[in-house]
């Protein structure tokens, strides 16, 4: 069985998908359905006191695991807190560190985030930190107790694709835990490509939910995931610089 | 007495417990944790926990994210 393993934890899908940004949250169940998805993420905010919002965890399938982010955080400490306050809810001890301070682009600070990731992983928590493909960052993390690197393809909701395609390959080449790509991935082909070079995983929340039919394109992404997947397993035929026949040439009718 | 609670100033009681407070809202069953001046207060702990002036209490509940 070709697993994803995340620390203690194993999944069937390598499809995470995330549950911002939907028009209505009614849709989330039918998402989590057709995508196989078996990991969702969250994110923690203060309670709306007027009592109107929704409350997501209606929506959200009881056999999905859950990975609360630490979006909002701008610091490891922060950081930190985010992760022990979604523990507490009964989030589990799965969780994605952001840890951002830039509001243009949204990159993550390496720095904060080995340090976040350093203090959780001591404390139990499986920890994917959410970081620039960098391959020293990601050594740091992986010596720090991180149970995946999740590289971003671009900035996040930008749905520009994959845009540090290099990096990724590089820390798929030397990082010895999974790569789960996560942010900008802006089509089904970017997520068939990325797992065709030999990520374990992606993390899709805009491009489904920006989608003007998310149940049919996280249906897609789905296929493209293992698509690409499959394709990695199989392993791709050797490319040459000028053509050579799928067909005999000899033995043409006119010869 | 003035408390901030979540990011608003609210004025209550004396000795107000949390439980008293967080029963002022309407919650619609959310699991939601307490934050008290940055720490986590346990459920059981609510009707023990007095609030005293200039407390930041935080109510931290979950949303969608990615």
């Amino acid at each position: 069985m070709d697993t994803l393993k995340l620390g203690k934890y194993e999944f069937n899908s390598r499809l995470l998908t995330g549950s911002g940004k939907y028009h209505d949250d009614s849709i989330i169940p039918e998402i989590c359905s057709v995508s196989g998805s078996q990991i969702i993420t969250v994110a923690l905010r203060r309670v709306d006191l007027s009592g109107k919002s929704q409350n997501l965890m209606d929506f959200i399938p009881k056999e999905m695991t859950l990975l609360p982010n630490t979006s909002g955080a701008r610091s490891a400490e922060e950081a930190v807190q985010i992760a022990r306050i979604a523990r507490a809810m009964g989030c589990g001890d799965l969780v994605k560190i952001e840890v951002i301070s830039d509001n243009r682009y949204l990159l993550p600070d390496g720095y904060e985030t080995a340090k976040a990731t350093e203090i959780l992983a001591k404390e139990g928590f499986t920890v994917l930190p959410y970081v620039n493909g960098d391959l020293y960052v990601a050594r740091t993390l992986m010596d720090a107790g991180a149970a995946a690197i999740m590289p971003l393809g671009s900035p996040i909701g930008s749905n520009r694709g994959i845009k540090c395609k290099e990096m990724i390959r590089i820390l798929i080449d030397l990082i010895d835990l999974p790569i789960i790509v996560d942010a900008g991935i802006g089509k089904p082909s970017d997520a068939t490509m990325v797992m065709e070079m030999g990520a374990d995983a992606c993390l899709i929340n805009t491009a489904i939910a920006s989608s003007p039919n998310p149940v049919l394109m996280a249906q897609a992404f789905k296929e493209a995931i293992e698509a690409g997947r499959k394709g990695y397993l199989a392993g791709l035929g050797q490319r040459d610089k000028v053509a050579v026949a799928s067909s005999p040439l000899t033995g043409f009718l006119n010869e | 007495m003035d408390i901030i609670l979540n990011g608003e100033k609210k004025t209550i009681d004396k000795n107000t417990s949390l439980n008293c407070l967080i029963s002022n809202y309407t919650l619609d069953g959310k699991k939601f944790v307490t934050v008290v001046n940055g720490d986590i207060i346990k459920d059981e702990d609510y009707g023990n926990h007095i609030l005293t002036a200039d407390s930041k209490v935080d109510l931290i509940s979950i949303v969608g994210g990615g």
